[in-house]
Formats: C-alpha cells, sequence, structure tokens
C-alpha cells in the first residue's frame, strides 16, 4: 500500500474521483435495473383484465403509509387524543404487508411506541395498537351466501371479461373522470395507474389512484386526493414486493393477555359504534344535505341532561361559535367535521366540504 | 540513484543516503536538494543554525514527512517504499523524544518493544541501565524533567539494538553533567560500532564525537566530508621562530606559496600548505637561519562553521569558497559505500556478515499486537473511564427512578408501559433512550481522539519509527476505537439487564409488535439488538477516525463527531426532506428495533448495514490515505 503514499497527490485525486465515478455509475445502473420496467400501453379495461389473470401464491411487502389527512388539525396531545395524535394509522408509517392467496391479509404499521397491526383472516378485522395495548374486532355480518362456508376463500374467481370491464368503467364514468392505464413502475414492479377523480365540483375530495401490478394484478399504491394539493393527502405505497407463499404463522396475532378488547358492532342507523360506548338510551338520526361528493352528513342524538359529551377525541379541537354555542370542529384536507351540543342534542356534522360549508349548514339547523 | 532495492547477498548498504532531497512548504524552500552519505561506522555530524532544515532532513530520511523531490535510503532501503521494513536496524529521535505521559518509563518502553517486535522486550532493563533510569522507571513520564526523557529517548532507540542510531540534538536541554553523560554514552556507542548520525548546532559535541560532518546553511549543505579535511581545508596557519627573524621575515615573503606573512608578538606568523612551508624551511637552512619553533595553527570548526554559514570571520574567504566547491563535489563523487574500498574494509571490521540476517529479517510485531497495545493505552487514560461509567449511571439512574415512581401509567412505548412487568424491558429502554445522543457521544469520545491524542503528545513520530507501519497503526486504531464503541454499548445493556431483572424479575417481555416473546428469547433479542446497532455507531467510528487524523485535533473531532449527529438529527426533522431521511446516518440507529417484530424485519437491517457501509467505509479509507501521506511533524 506504500504506493499510495508515493502516488502523487493530483493522481490520488484522480484515483478517487475515478472510484467514486464507478461507484455512482454502479448505483445508478442498479437503480436502473431494480427500478423495473415499465409495461406497454393498453386500453385500462385490457390492463385490468390481463392483471387479474396473475396469479400469485401469496404477496409480502414493505409499505409505506403517508397520511396527511390531521396534518394542521389543532389536536391536543394528551390524553386519548394524544393517543389518537400518535397513531401511525394518521401519522403516518412504515410497515409490512402479507396477503395470503386465499385472501388473509395483515398490514403492520411501526412505530417506536407500539406497531399497529390490522389483520383479516376471511371473517373478521383485527386492529391490535400495542402502544395502548387495545384490540379492536369487527366482524362484519355474513350474507347468506357465505353463511355456510368457514374457510377463507381460495383464491379462485373468474377473471371478468374485457367487455365486462368496459361496461364497469363506462358506468362509474357517468359519475366519475376515469383516467386510463397509466404505464409506469411501482416497488419495481412494472404497474399500471388508473385515477378516478369525482365530476361534480365543490368537494374536497380530488379523486383516488390506483396502481396495480401490470402482471399479478395485485395492487401497489393507493392515494386519495384533495382537490387543494397536488400531493396525495393518504397514501399506501409498496416500496419492496415478492411474491410467494406466506408462513400461517404471520396471520396470527398474538395479544398480550392483558389487551384490552374492543368488540365493535355492525352499522346501526347508519352509525357505527363501539359496545361500551353505546348506552346513550336512543338510536341517532341520520339525515344528508347537499349531494354527491359535497352531501354533509347529519346525526343527531339525545343526551341526558347530566351527562357529559361522550366525543372525548374531538374535545381538544379547535372552537367555532354556532348561534351562540360553542363547538368543537375537526378541519381536514379531504373534509370536515363538526360538533355541538345544543337543547339535549349533540349533532354531528361531516362531509367532503370547507369548514365553512358545513358552518353554514349547522347554523341553519 | 535506484528506489531502494534492498542490497544483495550479504552486502552491506550504506547506513544513508540522500540525494536531491528537497522540501518545499507552499513557498518555503526548507530543504533545499541535500545529498548526504553517512557510511558504516561514521559519527556523522549533521551541523547547521537554527532553522537551517537539519529536522526537516532527518524527517524525510526516516519517512516522516515525503521530500517535495529527491530519496533517502537507510541501508539501501527507501521508507517511502519499504515503510516500517526501512528502519530496520535503525533507531533515534528527531526533536525531543516523545512519549505517552499518562503511562510510567518502562510502560513505555514496554510499548515500543512491542511495536519493535523481535526480542526488544528483553532488553527494557538492560537499556533502563544504560540510561540511568531504572530507579525512576515506574513513574510516569508526564512527571520526566527534559533530561530523562532525552535518556528515555536514548533508552527507546536502543532497544532496537540499532546499527544506524540518530539523534537529533540529543543534549538539548541537558546540564552539563547531563551533557557530558550523553557524549560519553554516544562515544561508547560509536566504539560498539553503531553508526551514529549526530544533529546539533552544539560544535563543541560535534568536534568532540564526530569524524565526518555536513553542515547546511538555508536548507543546502556547504559542506560535507571528514571533519580534518575541513579543518585542514580551512587554511593551516603557522608560528615561525628563528635564529634571524629580520632574515626569515624577508624569505617567507620571497617565497613562492606562502602567504599573510605578519609579525608579532610570539614570532613570524604565515599561512600555506604543508609543502610551501617544507619549502621555506629548505630556504632558511640554505641561508643558515637556524629553525628554533615552527608550529601549525589550525582552524577552529567555529571558525570554520561561521564561514561557511556567515560567510566570514577568520576564515579567509578563498578557503571558504574552497569548502563549499568541495560540498558539491563530494556528495557528486561520493562512491556507494559498497564500491569504496577503504570505507568497506572499515565497514566490515564494523559489522560482521553474520549479523546481517538481524538487519534483513527483523520479526515485525503483527497488528494485532498493535491493537492489543492501543487497547492498553485506552485503558490508561481517564477519557476511557469518563465515557464507560456514563454507560454504567445511566441505566442505575434509570432503573433507580422507575423503581421509586413505580405503579405510575406510562405510554411512551411498549417496554415502558410494561417496565415494570420485566426487567428485560430496561435494555430496550435503555437502547431506545440511548442510541440517539449518549451512545454517539461515547463512540465521539475515543474515535475522535484516537489519532489526534498521538498528535497533541507528540508520539505518533515515536511509534512510526518503530517496526509498524502506518496502515498497522490505523488499523489498530480504528479497532480499538470499535472495540470502545462496542463496549459503550454492551455495559450499559448488561447493567440495565442486570438492574431491571434485579427490581422487577426476569419475565417475558411484548415486542414492537405485541407479541409476547420468553424471557430467553427476550434476552437474546436483547443481545442481537445491541450488536445490530453497533452498525451504524462502527460508521460514526469511522467519520470519528477521519476527524480525528484530518483535524489532528482531539477537541475538534470529538465535537465535529457528535455535532455531526446533532445536525443529522435536525435536518430529519425538516420538511420537505423525508426523501434522504432514509438515507441519512441518525435514522440508521434505529434498525436494530426490527429485530424487535414478529415476524422479524430485517429490511430496515440490511438497508442499515449499507446505508451504513456508504459512510463508513469512505470514511475509513479517506482517514487512512490522510495518515499514510500525511506528513509527521512537531511534536
Amino acid at each position: 500500500m506504500n504506493i499510495l503514499r508515493r502516488l502523487p497527490l493530483s493522481r490520488l485525486l484522480l484515483l478517487c474521483a475515478l472510484v467514486i465515478a464507478i461507484g455512482v455509475s454502479a448505483t445508478a445502473l442498479a437503480y436502473a435495473l431494480g427500478s423495473g420496467p415499465t409495461p406497454p400501453p393498453k386500453q385500462l379495461a385490457q390492463a385490468i383484465h390481463d392483471a387479474l389473470g396473475g396469479q400469485v401464491e401469496g404477496t409480502s411487502a414493505s409499505i409505506t403509509l403517508t397520511d396527511h389527512l390531521l396534518e394542521g388539525a389543532s389536536l391536543a396531545s394528551g390524553g386519548q387524543s394524544g393517543e389518537l395524535t400518535s397513531n401511525p394509522l394518521l401519522t403516518g408509517a412504515s410497515g409490512r404487508l402479507w396477503v395470503a392467496k386465499d385472501g388473509r391479509v395483515r398490514v403492520e404499521l411501526q412505530s417506536q411506541q407500539g406497531d399497529t397491526q390490522i389483520l383479516y383472516d376471511g371473517h373478521t378485522i383485527s386492529l391490535y395498537d400495542a402502544a395502548t395495548n387495545t384490540l379492536y374486532r369487527y366482524t362484519p355480518p355474513a350474507s347468506e351466501d357465505e353463511a355456510g362456508s368457514s374457510t377463507p376463500t381460495d383464491g379462485q374467481h373468474e377473471i371478468p371479461s374485457v367487455s365486462k370491464i368496459e361496461a364497469a368503467i363506462a358506468h362509474l364514468s357517468t359519475h366519475a373522470d376515469v383516467s386510463g392505464a397509466t404505464p409506469t413502475d411501482v416497488a419495481g414492479q412494472p404497474a399500471y395507474t388508473v385515477r378516478v377523480s369525482p365530476k361534480e365540483s365543490g368537494s374536497l375530495f380530488g379523486g383516488v389512484e390506483l396502481s396495480f401490478d401490470a402482471v399479478h394484478g395485485v395492487p401497489l399504491r393507493a392515494a386519495i386526493y384533495s382537490s387543494t394539493t397536488a400531493t396525495p393527502v393518504i397514501e399506501l405505497a409498496a416500496t419492496e414486493i415478492s411474491y410467494g407463499q406466506v408462513a400461517d404463522s404471520v396471520f396470527e396475532i398474538n395479544p398480550p393477555a392483558s389487551a384490552k378488547i374492543e368488540e365493535i358492532t355492525g352499522p346501526s342507523s347508519g352509525a357505527t359504534h363501539t359496545e361500551h360506548k353505546s348506552g346513550a338510551g336512543e338510536k341517532p338520526n341520520l339525515t344528508t344535505q347537499a349531494r354527491g361528493p359535497a352531501t354533509i352528513a347529519i346525526i343527531e342524538s339525545k343526551t341526558k341532561a347530566a351527562a357529559k359529551s361522550p366525543s372525548v377525541p374531538l374535545e381538544g379541537l379547535p372552537k367555532v361559535t354556532i348561534n351562540g354555542v360553542s363547538a368543537s370542529e375537526l378541519r381536514t384536507e379531504l373534509g370536515t367535521l363538526l360538533t355541538f351540543e345544543r337543547s339535549g342534542v349533540r349533532y354531528l356534522l361531516a362531509g367532503s366540504v370547507t369548514p365553512a360549508a358545513i358552518e353554514t349548514v349547522a347554523r341553519g339547523l | 540513484m535506484s528506489d531502494g532495492a534492498p542490497p544483495a547477498g550479504g552486502e552491506e548498504a550504506q547506513p544513508v543516503k540522500a540525494r536531491g532531497l528537497v522540501k518545499r512548504y507552499n513557498d518555503v524552500l526548507a530543504v533545499d536538494h541535500i545529498d548526504l552519505n553517512v557510511r558504516g561506522g561514521d559519527v556523522y555530524g549533521f551541523l547547521g543554525p537554527n532553522g537551517a532544515g537539519k529536522t526537516t532532513t532527518l524527517r524525510m530520511i526516516l519517512g516522516l514527512i515525503t521530500p517535495t523531490e529527491g530519496s533517502a535510503e537507510l541501508f539501501g532501503r527507501n521508507p517511502l517504499r519499504y515503510g516500517a521494513r526501512a528502519l530496520n536496524g535503525v533507531a533515534g529521535f528527531v526533536e525531543a523524544p516523545r512519549f505517552y505521559p499518562y503511562l510510567t518509563g518502562r510502560k513505555n518502553l514496554q510499548l515500543l518493544a512491542a511495536l519493535d517486535g523481535d526480542d526488544a522486550a528483553a532488553r527494557i532493563e538492560e537499556v533502563l541501565d544504560i540510561v540511568e533510569l531504572a530507579g525512576r522507571a515506574r513513574h510516569r513520564v508526564g512527571g520526566y524533567s527534559h533530561g530523562m526523557r532525552q535518556r528515555l529517548g536514548i533508552a527507546a532507540a536502543l532497544l532496537r539494538q540499532p546499527r544506524l542510531l540518530i539523534l537529533d540534538e540529543p543534549a538539548t536541554g541537558l546540564d552539563p553533567a547531563g551533557m557530558r553523560d550523553m557524549r560519553t554514552l554516544i562515544r561508547r556507542l560509536a566504539g560498539e560500532g553503531i553508526t551514529v548520525l549526530l544533529s546539533s548546532h552544539q560544535l563543541p559535541e560535534v568536534q568532540e564525537l564526530c569524524d565526518r560532518v555536513a553542515i547546511v546553511d538555508s536548507g543546502r549543505v556547504v559542506y560535507e566530508g571528514a571533519l580534518a579535511d575541513l579543518r585542514r581545508q580551512g587554511g593551516a596557519s603557522y608560528r615561525l621562530r628563528t635564529s634571524d627573524d629580520t632574515r626569515a621575515l624577508q624569505l617567507a615573503r620571497a617565497q613562492d606559496g606562502i602567504e599573510h606573512v605578519s609579525v608579532g608578538e610570539h614570532g613570524i606568523g604565515i599561512q600555506a600548505d604543508e609543502r610551501h612551508v617544507g619549502e621555506l624551511s629548505l630556504a632558511l637552512g640554505r641561508t643558515g637561519v637556524a629553525i628554533l619553533a615552527l608550529t601549525p595553527e589550525l582552524a577552529t570548526l567555529e571558525d570554520l562553521f561561521f564561514s561557511l554559514t556567515e560567510g566570514g570571520n577568520g576564515v579567509r574567504p578563498d578557503v571558504v569558497d574552497r569548502m563549499s566547491a568541495t560540498a558539491g563535489a563530494t556528495a557528486a563523487s561520493q562512491p556507494d559505500a559498497a564500491s569504496q574500498p577503504d570505507a568497506t574494509s572499515q565497514r566490515d571490521a564494523a559489522f560482521p556478515p553474520a549479523a546481517e540476517p538481524a538487519l534483513a529479517h527483523r520479526r515485525r510485531p503483527s497488528t494485532l499486537t498493535v491493537y492489543r497495545w492501543e487497547l492498553r493505552k485506552l485503558t490508561r487514560q481517564t477519557r476511557t473511564y469518563l465515557g464507560l461509567g456514563l454507560m454504567i449511571v445511566l441505566p442505575l439512574i434509570f432503573v433507580v427512578f422507575e423503581s421509586l415512581h413505580h405503579g405510575h401509567d406510562r405510554h411512551e412505548n411498549v417496554f415502558a408501559a410494561e417496565i415494570t412487568q420485566s426487567g428485560l424491558a430496561t435494555p430496550v429502554l435503555m437502547l431506545l433512550f440511548m442510541s440517539g445522543f449518549f451512545l454517539p457521544l461515547a463512540a465521539a469520545l475515543v474515535s475522535g481522539d484516537i489519532v489526534a491524542n498521538e498528535d497533541g503528545n507528540g508520539t505518533l513520530k515515536t511509534i512510526l519509527t518503530r517496526s509498524v507501519d502506518r496502515g498497522q497503526v490505523f488499523v489498530a486504531k480504528a479497532l480499538a476505537a470499535m472495540t470502545y464503541a462496542a463496549l459503550a454499548v454492551f455495559l450499559p445493556a448488561a447493567v440495565a439487564t442486570i438492574a431491571g431483572a434485579a427490581s422487577w424479575g426476569f419475565h417475558p417481555v411484548t415486542t414492537f409488535s405485541g407479541t409476547v416473546v420468553s424471557a430467553p428469547e427476550a434476552l437474546l433479542l436483547v443481545l442481537a439488538a445491541n450488536a445490530v446497532y453497533l452498525i451504524p455507531l462502527f460508521a460514526l467510528v469511522g467519520i470519528g477516525v477521519l476527524l480525528s487524523t484530518a483535524t489532528r485535533n482531539s477537541a475538534a473531532a470529538v465535537v465535529g463527531t457528535i455535532g455531526l449527529v446533532i445536525l443529522l438529527f435536525i435536518v430529519a426533522q425538516i420538511p420537505g426532506l423525508e426523501a434522504i431521511q432514509p438515507y441519512m446516518l441518525t435514522e440508521q440507529f434505529q434498525a436494530w428495533q426490527g429485530l424487535l417484530r414478529t415476524p422479524t424485519d430485517w429490511g430496515p437491517i440490511a438497508h442499515s448495514a449499507w446505508v451504513c457501509a456508504l459512510y463508513g467505509v469512505p470514511a475509513l479509507i479517506a482517514a487512512y490515505l490522510t495518515l499514510l501521506r500525511r506528513d509527521v511533524a512537531g511534536g
């Protein structure tokens, strides 16, 4: 190595520059090779049809969830609101995703406070939040044709024809703008991206974008856009993906015995609620105003005179005054949530509209 | 001149041969085409005023600094090409000898003996006796006087059983008795056949000890040759007393070759060479003038030195010119020692062929030996214990605090929530807590200091003039810094595990995924997590070593290393830079968390490995090249 000492500085620098150039070139080459080829341009229906023909034994992926939904929303940091704002579902996180051929799915969103696990085993959707050591479980009501089946689907399905897909797209196009299939690559896989945007304006909802593997038909990226920004508000994308059988043990979540379990029941009169929080007495009343994506949902429920507001997570929200009554308002890039209590009735208004629009409706109540 | 190919067979190469050495520092020409020829058995004086370029020349000869032009060989080997092998049989010191102040005299010698290899360690007591330091060898060098350090420097040189001893101003700072002892020692070593290259501005010392000299002035050799020739060429003066000084004066003035004839109180003074003085004496005899006394009066070295370096003062200008011309001619016509009959026979007498293998095949120390000594040095330094002490205290404070506040609800993370449920949650929490700042700080404390500390002590030249290459020193230092970093990681983990288990028991632990793992499995995961954390920490160590090597300043390197960590943390918080965050070193400090998920998430660990390699490997290569190519001056 004494040659490195005797080498004139100019030559040594030249050698270093050469090594760096080779390194950069190799990295660029590896990146170019790793980025994967883009598929040939196709009609959307044909691209969907071809992709659905691909069969995989299972999928394992590294994912990234980007979530700007509550960015800028002033949520209190303490108590349950604090837990809410630190949850990776709302803050965004990296993680992993597994999909079995029979339809079982597990999503892991990583956080230093404790991961959030979402598991669908074919019957039940479970969400375990390690940070709060709480397991939420929801079992959708079984339809009649599913009632007799006790196992997840076997993954076998009939591939719709191109004409059927075209018809479905045409139907969708009456309500929304559907883009063509844009060739791209996601997570190193050739993919097509399609964007669906509402035809009607007046809503904060700007559209959704879905990228799917051109060969295997596996969704690789999903994004929800606001009408006010060009970047997605919520995006779930694979960064690395591999196909192959996934071990059954992956789909087993075993929370500690001390974990709290929250059973979530199905919707009742339009509102989903958890068992332990129900019991206010009367069923809430759901009405809507406006149409299309700008629809505002209004839920009215009577409260007992002595009872405090049950909307604990919303208590830390900014306050606005509605006809002399203090109301809590959650402003997001996709919509607004407003709640207030008046004359023993709690009002909850939600819609993909601006705060001004929802406050106008609230003042009219 | 060859580039230093070692001599073949038993043929002995010239101890020192320098040709056209030039050293330029920006606009300053410190050494200007110096040629030196030190032959076997010489006691060679290297004379010159302060700032003449003597020390710079010696550094180039020893390979401590790289010549701008020219080359030097030691026994036929160029240090730039052969590295430490070129120093086989060579010992000495440049400027004041420097040692580790926190080690005792004996420990310093043990370290240097280890770096010398062979059986140098067996001679430690002997050399301590020679320099009369045996009684003080157990004391730290930090408390030594200047004279004691000079003597320890001689002792360190003698450990190597040198055949060439290079001494730079060895008597500087010594009291008269010390100077006398030093000269006696040098004379004795020279008497034992050791070639001595003595750099000095002490003229009596050189006049007393040396047989050949080189005189340098303003970076150039103005004379090189035998001291006797120099004095002879200085122009012999004679004092003449006769039976008839008047007649003798007339004859002397009329005689060819007799110059500067003067009459004084003690007779007639003349300047002439021996032949013309002989002719004058014959002429005086023929004319019947009796010679009562004819006394030669040689010029002193001091006269000649000042004449050569200041251009006058007692020696005729023509003589100065002649001597200066001789310097160039000597260098130009100086044959290699091997081809010079008288030098060869002289050398052979001093260095019998039986000694040759010792020179050619010195058993060099392994890098492992150098590494062990780096660790020993660490164990003798306060900062080592400051860093490790902090690593022990922090988990203890944490456990005590949690024990005093047990029962309160914690929700920082899954491990905090179950801190009182299992003691094995404690090391994980400590790793979470310390991974961002405290552990990098501990790593920076040593990595930022490990090379710069040598600069601070001036000891880099000391270890680089032994039998180890710069590459070995670098590898040993980098490994020592990494070893310390590993210790700084595993020590708090062990303390936290023991203290946690003692406080809250050895129970199963819940991972980030919410999966409960058994206590033995959790213990293994804790070990593995700490091991994975070392990946980015080693990369940081590489950066620390680079800063330490480049800045030559411990404080700057330590602060620079930890400052980089803080800077990266800040940059990671800047909105809009999300794309580069996965490639930031500080982000890799969390990669170990993949082990505490079910199933194990190897993705961040693999990502961390190559990202850290991108930081650490270039940093270490740059640090190595910096150390390899740098001029080791100062001290």
